[in-house]
Formats: structure tokens, C-alpha cells, sequence
């Protein structure tokens, strides 16, 4: 083939131009950390990555639901410690006032310490969470138990997704812990309790001791109901967390460059397109006939 | 001594030649000319002619090469702009705000009486409408704009195949009296091949010099009788090409256009754009629909119902464009229905976490909302990838073409200075022939 010499100068060109352009790909790879930066420089992968990120932040947004509901069964938790705490005291109360040495004043003061107690105990069924009161089931807004001991916050769910279609409940029933559908209305045995102390009717007293021993049952039940929700919470959290590693890593395996890897082309790039100037270079200084 | 003095003269034209190839080394469209020497009846030479060292096969390649280049780089062009568009490179995504929006749904589940919760809902909703929208917006634009580069493309076709039908006309002329026309057809074949870069084209050449320019199925060009391109938008939306004759007679010749630029933006404008265009529709519209779907279900805090979340869709087409959030739910985020009913209000969650769990639930087609916008991303990305491909496939073809041409009609700086100092020393052995007479005759003269 008869070759010209714009010829040879239209092939440096070419020739130095994928070079450049080699070059400037492996540098923006080194850079930017990212192999993959368009959905046409990996299709596959920009998809995969792109998939990845979906997930991650439907994991990410799961993990904070899970947090916060978590926080909030351990506040329930916590709180119903409380409250078979302020049973326990009452119960102790009960068994003390039963004994035949105690007289009628002493048994009216152990009504006002019980009225203390209830009255402890009703702040407790109108704890607040962070999203509101803990045991109103969705009535969220208002105080679930009235000043009058009645419960009128509702028994619906409030639910948290675990998993992909997994829910499961993130509040403990207040109705269950705390009025007659768990077993026992525990302030009105609080106030039946006072009652009977007040009115010095030992075999009130002793009903009361019964009933103190069925609430904190009853109470003891629904923190240990809170206790497990918020383990579920935890254990599925660490699942996601697990998850969310995975994912980060597949994702980083899809789309960005290995550091070693972008080096090493980068270095390649550069010596090829110094040898590519240099050989354009050696090309250009060859002797004409026109120089003779 | 008449035959030497003739053929000083034919050498110094080698010369001029080769002046000429060298003086032209770096003009394009140039084919090196070639001194056609001939021997004369009984003695001496004689210069038949200054030719063009063209290979007509290889010119044809270029010419169709181009074409196909042209196509390719066209149509990469226009597709990178719309990967810009549906994946930018700084910024989300529409799946990155679609999972925003389904994230934000997902934490007002845990809080849905609070006020900053609703906010943030409302506000990736409106984000994600936004986004689609523009993005439809955007796509619009784009085909737009092909279309002005359309019409940009025909006027210069129309200017140069003009200038085609007059060098036709000047090089029929010249032919017609033996003249030189080489600089004409030079020119020429530069000409044809740039109308090659904006459309197919296939170039044949006649007995009096003059090309007949062939295209999609039609003649573009013959003699001097020039058609005109015409590109303007087609009843159906899309660019319709049309040839207009000179007899008045138009061929609509858009579906028959495949090559060179214009054929590269019809491909881009009216068969890549579309198709992400109704992707995105569908998107818009299948998203839009289940999410209203379960949004509508749902109380507000108001303690009111049956609202959308997004404007609903009248049909697919379009959905992308139209996408807003419903007027009975923009800016007023206490009608965000989280709750499944008035008795679960304020804290009922379960219609927040239905919509939640939407982002990974088949909707539509058989996709959730991240797949199916990951599919579309996928499909353009292919698609823009095997265009890449074909440019550089293309580049690397019409660079072999040009070689192939050059290979012939290209001048060589080395080859003219050998045939310089050929004809320079052809000269002088001419001229020491008639030294060599003269100096016989003033002998024999002496000895007379």
C-alpha cells in the first residue's frame, strides 16, 4: 500500500487521541473512585448499583423506623418496670395493713400512700413517647386513661415493617395492661384497695392483696410483651444492619474502581500516551527528501 | 534538437506537477495529479494530459462511510443528552426520589401525627412529581431541539448540493471543450462528501463529468437539476423528510433515511426518544396509580378521605408530564392519609406503611417502582453503549476508507520530490542533447 504522509500524520493523530483518551479515563477513574459513572459505561452494572441503592435506602429507612420504635418499647419497657414496681409496693402495703396488729389510722395513712401509689400509677398509663402517648394504642393525641380511671384510648396496633411484607406491633396494648381486658382493671383495685384501708375492711384489704398480686401479673405480662417486641426490633435491626454491609459491598464491587486497579491503569495510561507522544515525536523528526 | 527542446517542455510540466501536488499536500479533497506522458508518432514525447490519481472505488467507500458514521455520531449525541437527562450525573434520580418518597411514607408510619413528618412527605412527593415531570419536560426539549438540527442539517445540505449543481454544470462545460476541470471535481468531491455526512448517498458519474447524487430510494441530484431537502414535523409528531424535485413532483423519503446525520437524528428523535418518553410514562402512571389507589383509601388527620396523593392520570400518555401532587393534598400535609380510618386517628399508621410497602411491590407490569426505573435506565444505557460502539466502529471504517483513498489520490511529500529530480533530470538530459547537437554543428561547420 503506497503510504502518504498525511497518511502517517492522520494515524498519529488517531493514535495519540486514544491515547488521551485512555488517560483521561483512567484518571477520572483514580479520582472519582467510580468505575461506572454512566448508566452506557456499564449498563449491567449502573443497574446493580442503582438497585443497590434502592435498597439501601429502603433498608436505611426501615433501620431508622426500627430504631425509634425500638426506643419506644424500651421507654414502654421501662415504664411498666415502673408501674409493677408501684404494685409490688402496694402489694406490700396490702399484706402489711392485713396483719391484725394495725389500727384504723394506720390504715387510713396507708389509703393516702395507695392514693399516691394510683395516682403514680395513672401517670405511668399516660406515659409519652416520642410519638406521642405510649399505651393510647393510636389515640396517640390524648391521655388514654381520664382523671377519672377510665381507659379511652383504643387497642389498635401500631405497626413497624421488618422485613420485606414483615409487620409486627411496635406498641404494647395499654388496654391489656392496664384495664380489665388483661384480667384486672388495675386502678380501680388501686382505688378499691384505698377503699377498703380507708374504710378499714380487712377482707377488702385482703381482696386487694389478691387483686395487687393478679395486676402486677398483669403488668409483668405486658412489660414482658415489651421486652420481646424490642428484641424482635433489635435482632431484625442487626439483620438489616448485616444487610445494608452487603449491599454496600456488592454495590462497591459493581460500580467503583478498585484503588490498586486505577492506579496500575492510570500508570499504563500515562506510559502509553508518553510513548505515544514520543513515537508521534520520532515520526515527525524522520528525514524527507524535502529536507535534502 | 526539436524533439529535446519538446521534451524539455514536457519535463518542466512534470515539474509544475509536481509543484502543484506539493503546494496542495495538505488541501482537502485533493487528488494528486499525474503527468500523462505520451510517445509521439516517430520521435519525441508529448504531455497528453494532467490526470487525477483517484480510485473511484475507494472515494465511493469514503462517501458511504461517512454516511454511516455521520448516522452514528449523530444519534450517540443526542442519546448521551438523554442519559444526562434521566441520569444525571450530580443530583438523584427519579428512583433515587421515588425510594426518598417511600423512605419518607415509611418514617411518618412511625410518626403519624407529626407535623415535620407530613412535611417531609409531602415534600418528596413533590419533589418526585417535579423531577418527572421536568424530566418529561426535558425529553420534550430534546426532541426539539433534534428537530431544529434537522432542519439546520437540510439547509445546509441544500446549500451545498447547490454548490454541487453548479460545479456539475462548470465541469460538464469544461469537459466539453477538453479543458482542465480537475479543480472542479476536487472541489466537488469535497462537496459530495460532506452531503454524504448529512445523508446516505450514493455518487455516480456521468460521460460528460457531471454526478447524479442518489438518496433513500430517490435521485437528490442530477446535473444541475437540484432537489431540496425538506425537514419539518409530521402530522404524527415525528420528522418527515421530504426530496422536493425541481418538477414540482415531492418525495417523502423519512423512513428511507438512515445515514448521515440526519439520519442519525430522525433515529435518535423519533425512535429512542419515544420509546424513553413512554417508559417514563408509564412509570409516572403506574406509580401514580397505586400509590393514589392506597392514598385514597386513607383518613387524613382532618379526619377526611378519598384523596390522591398525585394528580390521577387521564391515560398513560402523558402521565409523565402531568405529574403533580393533587391539589386536595399539596400543601396541606394534615391530608396525608396515614390511617386505614377515622377511629385510628391520630396515630393510625397502617395506610402510611401500605403506601410504604408499595416500593416493593410489583405495580403495573410485573416490576416494583426501584426495577422498573432501573430497567429504563438499563435499556438506555445499552442502548447509548452500542451507539458508542458503532462510532467507534464507524471511526475506525472511514478512517481505512480514507486510507484506502488516500492510499491513491493522496500526495506523497517523498514521491514528488523524486519525480521532481526525475523531470529536472530528464531536463537536463534534453538540454545536454541539444548541447551535444550544438556543439556537433560547430564542428562540422569548422571543418566546412
Amino acid at each position: 500500500m503506497r503510504i502518504t504522509d498525511n497518511m502517517r500524520f492522520a494515524q498519529m493523530t488517531l493514535d495519540r487521541q486514544h491515547s488521551a483518551e485512555r488517560l483521561a479515563k483512567a484518571s477520572a477513574q483514580a479520582s472519582s473512585g467510580l468505575a461506572i459513572q454512566t448508566p452506557s459505561e456499564g449498563p449491567a452494572a449502573y443497574a446493580a448499583a442503582a438497585q443497590a441503592d434502592g435498597a439501601t435506602s429502603r433498608l436505611n429507612s426501615r433501620h431508622e423506623t426500627m430504631s425509634r420504635a425500638g426506643s419506644q418499647l424500651d421507654l414502654a419497657e421501662t415504664t411498666l418496670a415502673s408501674a409493677s414496681d408501684v404494685l409490688v409496693r402496694a402489694q406490700e402495703l396490702a399484706i402489711d395493713m392485713a396483719s391484725g396488729d394495725k389500727g384504723p389510722a394506720q390504715r387510713a395513712i396507708a389509703a393516702s400512700q395507695i392514693d399516691v401509689l394510683r395516682s403514680t400509677m395513672l401517670s405511668y398509663a399516660n406515659a409519652r413517647g416520642t410519638s406521642g402517648y405510649l399505651f393510647g394504642g393510636t389515640s396517640t393525641s390524648t391521655p388514654p386513661v381520664n382523671a377519672a380511671g377510665a381507659f379511652v384510648g383504643n387497642d389498635n396496633v401500631i405497626g413497624v415493617e421488618i422485613a420485606d411484607n414483615v409487620v409486627v406491633s411496635s406498641n404494647v396494648s395499654g388496654a391489656t395492661a392496664f384495664t380489665a381486658k388483661g384480667g384486672r382493671d388495675v386502678l380501680q383495685d388501686l382505688a378499691d384497695l384505698s377503699t377498703a384501708l380507708s374504710t378499714n375492711n380487712l377482707a377488702g384489704v385482703q381482696v386487694g392483696i389478691d387483686n395487687m398480686t393478679a395486676s402486677h401479673a398483669q403488668v409483668v405480662n405486658a412489660r414482658t410483651q415489651a421486652g420481646i417486641l424490642g428484641d424482635r426490633f433489635r435482632s431484625a435491626d442487626s439483620i438489616t444492619s448485616s444487610a445494608l454491609l452487603t449491599i454496600a459491598k456488592a454495590r462497591a464491587s459493581a460500580v467503583e474502581a478498585d484503588p490498586v486497579a486505577a492506579y496500575s491503569d492510570l500508570s499504563r495510561a500515562k506510559t502509553a500516551y508518553e510513548q505515544s507522544i514520543a513515537v508521534t515525536g520520532q515520526l515527525l523528526s524522520l528525514p524527507s527528501l524535502a529536507h535534502g | 534538437m526539436a524533439t529535446s527542446g519538446q521534451a524539455m517542455g514536457v519535463q518542466a510540466a512534470g515539474i509544475d506537477i509536481a509543484g502543484q501536488n506539493v503546494a496542495n499536500v495538505n488541501t482537502p479533497g485533493y487528488a494528486r495529479r499525474v503527468a500523462q506522458l505520451e510517445t509521439l508518432p516517430g520521435m519525441g514525447v508529448a504531455l497528453a494530459g494532467i490526470g487525477r490519481s483517484l480510485d473511484r472505488f475507494a472515494a465511493a467507500r469514503v462517501i458511504t462511510e461517512t454516511g454511516l458514521q455521520g448516522a452514528a455520531t449523530a444519534r450517540a449525541g443526542a442519546l448521551a443528552n438523554l442519559e444526562q437527562i434521566l441520569a444525571p450525573s450530580q443530583g438523584q434520580t427519579i428512583g433515587d426520589q421515588t425510594s426518598s418518597m417511600f423512605a419518607a411514607m415509611n418514617a411518618l408510619s412511625q410518626s403519624p401525627a407529626d407535623a415535620t413528618s407530613r412535611n417531609v412527605v409531602l415534600a418528596s412527593a413533590q419533589q418526585l412529581a417535579g423531577n418527572i415531570s421536568s424530566t418529561a419536560a426535558s425529553l420534550l426539549t430534546e426532541r426539539a431541539a433534534l428537530l431544529a438540527r434537522g432542519q439546520d442539517t437540510a439547509g445546509e445540505l441544500n446549500q451545498k448540493l447547490g454548490q454541487i449543481g453548479k460545479l456539475n454544470q462548470q465541469i460538464a462545460d469544461a469537459t466539453a471543450v477538453s479543458a482542465d476541470s480537475n479543480s472542479l471535481r476536487d472541489q466537488r468531491d469535497t462537496l459530495v462528501r460532506d452531503v454524504g455526512t448529512r445523508i446516505d448517498v450514493t455518487a455516480i458519474e456521468d460521460g460528460t463529468g457531471a454526478v447524479t447524487l442518489l438518496s433513500s430510494g430517490s435521485t437528490l441530484l442530477e446535473g444541475n437539476h437540484v432537489s431540496s431537502v425538506d425537514v419539518s414535523l409530521g402530522a404524527t409528531g415525528d420528522l418527515s423528510i421530504k426530496f422536493r424535485h425541481p418538477g414540482g413532483a415531492v418525495d417523502n423519503v423519512t423512513t428511507k433515511v438512515v445515514g448521515g446525520a440526519l439520519g442519525g437524528i430522525r433515529e435518535a428523535r423519533d425512535v429512542d426518544a419515544p420509546k424513553i418518553m413512554a417508559q417514563l410514562d408509564q412509570y409516572a402512571y403506574d406509580l401514580s396509580t397505586s400509590v393514589n389507589a392506597v392514598h385514597s383509601a386513607g383518613y387524613g388527620l382532618d379526619g377526611q378521605t378519598g384523596r390522591p396523593l398525585f394528580k390521577p392520570p387521564a391515560a398513560v400518555a402523558g402521565a409523565a408530564y402531568a405529574m403533580a401532587v393533587d391539589a386536595s393534598v399539596a400543601g396541606k400535609p394534615d391530608a396525608i392519609g396515614a390511617a386505614k380510618s377515622a377511629a385510628d386517628l391520630p396515630g393510625g399508621n397502617d395506610n402510611a406503611l401500605a403506601i410504604a410497602m408499595l416500593g416493593e411491590a410489583p405495580q403495573g407490569g410485573a416490576s416494583t417502582p426501584e426495577q422498573a426505573f432501573v430497567a429504563i435506565l438499563g435499556g438506555l444505557g445499552t442502548t447509548k453503549a452500542a451507539a458508542d460502539s458503532d462510532v467507534k466502529l464507524r471511526d475506525n471504517t472511514v478512517a481505512q476508507a480514507d486510507n484506502l483513498r488516500e492510499s491513491s489520490a493522496g500526495v506523497s511529500v517523498d514521491d514528488e520530490m523524486i519525480n521532481l529530480t526525475r523531470y529536472q533530470k530528464s531536463f537536463e538530459a534534453s538540454m545536454r542533447v541539444i548541447s551535444t547537437i550544438s556543439g556537433l554543428l560547430d564542428d562540422l561547420i569548422k571543418g566546412m
